[in-house]
């Protein structure tokens, strides 16, 4: 699930922070993750040999907020197993023999109910 | 097999309760300690009383003993009192019929002869009447003024039997030992082999008062010598002297009967008795003391008391002690209105060998501690044999419970049998019912879970956690949830850690696939 993620989400990190988005593949809403700051943000490097390890801090730290990102999209996310895309809470229906996308429930004539829903009605 | 015979053997085996037991068991415990206590106090001998079961023996005898000596001495005076008085009045006769006065008969060999001859027929007669193994009377005359000892010697006849059979006393071959000759031949009695004409008067202690004492009336003016040799011979006696009074009321002489040794032993047998012998004695007791040499002794077999010593009395609680520093003897003593010449009273005495009582206390005790020792003993055994049988069963039920035996085994305890039946016939590994229920109703609501909610499940029942889901099942942390809380409503648990417990159970019983089979 994580490796699937972390191959949709994209990446809309700046020079100054990191940030990653994931889009529902139904109604095409866009996540997005806590930004997080680059610990050497607006620092200009004095020297070539400074400027090289901000890169590799940037490309750390980097990948440090990406598997944040895609735990964060774990919360949010579930795979439908008939159409194997990402689906968003709101898109996504807890079937009585399955779960499923709102698309692939429509198609099939599954009935569920959102998850979404379904916990704003518990809450 | 086992059951199936018992069942045929003993078809109404019933179970008793286990109160039953422990009252049996409980039961025995007392007597246990009854028979402990019990053999303390023998031990120490509290309960067994042989003092005072002497003490009561003693009692009786004694009053018999002294019943017996009162009536003889009673008897002896009241036949001397008589004598007495016909001697006195035929001596007046023969006086008279001779015209000459009393003190004529001195030195006159043959008219005492001729008097004593005369005077054989109340002598006789009284001999065989009384208690007595011999009679006697003399008169203040000798037939030879000459002799040195003529002060002591007086003229008389005195009869003895000749061998000793109590029972039969009138049987018994009378002998003369004292009198004269002529008079013997006469009266054609044998002579005694210590034979003398005359009585030594000197030999018989107290005599010379009851001879020249002037009295009033006879059975005051008799009086017991005390227990002496017989004149001349080796025998001890007892002699009773009653003074003899002519028509003036003088006195003439002294007349009496006598008690040997051996006719008083012979007339006083042992009393046997647990405690050993009962002896009789006629004792003199001076204050603490009982003169053997003056004690007339009744039979002594089963004693060495011997008529020699002195034996000293020391009142008891239950008896009194009677002890030379050698010997010593149990019993009882009471004084006979009796006093002998030396002015020392008589007593009725009974006694028994205080070593003879001894051995019998010991025996006594030794039995009753032996007894209790044998009583505790068979108590112990049947306490152990009882706990053991009441282990037993509950041991072997307990073994059939554990499954190390196939067989079907009671306890004999119906409160054990009872919870042994049920277990037996609940299938292996079964639960308590309340469990096996929730079990099953934990597995009908199982069915009724969404088929992710049972995925999710299985996760659970693989081990897994709650984070691990969302990897595992591919969906949303918040889908995740949203099952829990779904799947906690229905298997009706409140919490992750008792939807493990479920989890365990079932796996515990092996029943886990139970849970997922949809039917
Ligand atoms: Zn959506
Ligand atoms: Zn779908």
């Amino acid at each position: 699930m994580r490796r699937i993620i972390k191959a949709s989400m994209e990446d809309i990190s700046s020079m100054e922070r990191f940030q990653f988005s994931l889009r529902c593949a139904v109604c095409g809403s866009l996540w997005e993750s806590q930004p997080a700051r680059f610990s050497k943000a607006g620092m200009q490097p004095e020297s070539e040999g400074k400027r090289v390890i901000f890169q590799a801090l940037y490309q750390r730290e980097r990948e440090d907020v990406f598997e944040r990102a895609a735990t964060e999209a774990m919360e949010y996310f579930s795979l439908c197993p008939i159409c194997k895309r990402l689906v968003c809470d709101r898109c996504f229906l807890l079937g009585e023999d399955i779960d499923l996308c709102t698309d692939c429930a429509a198609f099939l004539q599954e009935h569920g109910e959102p998850v979404e829903g379904l916990s704003a009605e518990n809450r | 097999m086992r059951s199936i015979r018992n069942a045929i053997h003993n078809p109404y085996a019933a179970s008793h309760s286990m109160g039953v037991r422990l009252l049996l068991y409980w039961f025995t415990m007392a007597l246990l300690l009854v028979a402990a206590i019990l053999s303390i106090l023998m031990a120490m001998g509290v309960l067994s009383h042989p003092a005072r079961q002497l003490a009561s023996a003693l009692d009786i005898q004694q009053r018999n003993t002294y019943a017996a000596l009162d009536a003889q001495m009673d008897e002896l005076t009241a036949h001397g009192v008589a004598m007495s008085e016909k001697l006195g009045r035929e001596l007046d006769a023969f006086l008279a019929a001779k015209g000459i006065p009393f003190d004529a008969l001195n030195d006159d060999p043959k008219t005492i002869a001729e008097l004593e001859k005369r005077l054989y027929a109340p002598l006789s007669s009284t001999l065989s009447a009384a208690s007595c193994s011999g009679i006697f009377f003399c008169l203040n005359v000798t037939a030879n003024t000459a002799l040195p000892n003529a002060d002591a010697l007086r003229a008389g006849l005195y009869l003895r039997y000749s061998g000793l059979q109590p029972t039969v006393a009138s049987e018994q071959d009378v002998i003369c030992f004292r009198g004269a000759a002529e008079a013997a031949r006469g009266l054609q009695i044998q002579m005694h082999n210590r034979w003398n004409p005359e009585l030594n008067t000197a030999l018989i202690p107290g005599s010379n008062k009851v001879a020249t004492s002037q009295v009033e009336r006879l059975a005051e003016g008799s009086l017991w010598a005390k227990r002496t040799e017989l004149l001349d011979t080796w025998e001890h006696v007892m002699l009773l002297c009653v003074p003899i009074l002519d028509g003036s009321g003088t006195v003439r002489g002294f007349c009496g009967m006598e008690i040997s040794d051996l006719y008083f032993s012979l007339s006083h047998d042992t009393v046997s008795s647990s405690y050993g012998n009962m002896l009789t004695l006629l004792a003199p007791i001076d204050g603490d003391k009982l003169n053997l040499s003056g004690t007339m002794l009744g039979a002594t077999n089963g004693s060495r008391l011997t008529a020699e010593g002195t034996l000293h009395i020391k009142p008891g609680k239950y008896y009194t002690i009677y002890t030379d520093g050698k010997e010593s003897y149990l019993g009882r003593h009471r004084l006979l209105d009796v006093v002998t010449s030396d002015g020392i009273p008589l007593a009725a005495v009974t006694l028994v060998t205080a070593n003879t009582f001894r051995s019998y206390e010991r025996g006594s005790q030794f039995a009753w501690f032996l007894g209790s020792v044998l009583f505790l003993l068979a108590m112990l055994v049947a306490a152990t044999v009882l706990s053991r049988r009441f282990v037993k069963p509950i041991n072997e039920s307990l073994a059939a419970v554990r499954g190390d035996t196939t067989e079907v085994v009671t306890s004999g305890i119906s409160e054990i049998d009872e919870l042994l039946t049920m277990i037996r016939e609940r299938p292996v590994g079964a639960l308590p019912p309340d469990v096996e229920a929730r079990l099953r109703g934990f597995t009908e609501r199982a069915n009724t879970l969404t088929g992710t909610e049972r995925t999710i499940l299985q996760y659970y029942m693989d081990g897994y956690t709650v984070k691990d889901i969302p990897e595992l099942a591919r969906i949303s942390a918040s889908t995740v949830k949203t099952h829990n809380r779904n799947l906690y409503r229905k298997l009706g648990v409140d919490s992750f850690d008792e939807l493990k417990v479920y989890i365990e159970l079932f796996a515990s019983c092996g029943r886990s696939g139970e849970l997922l089979n949809r039917s």
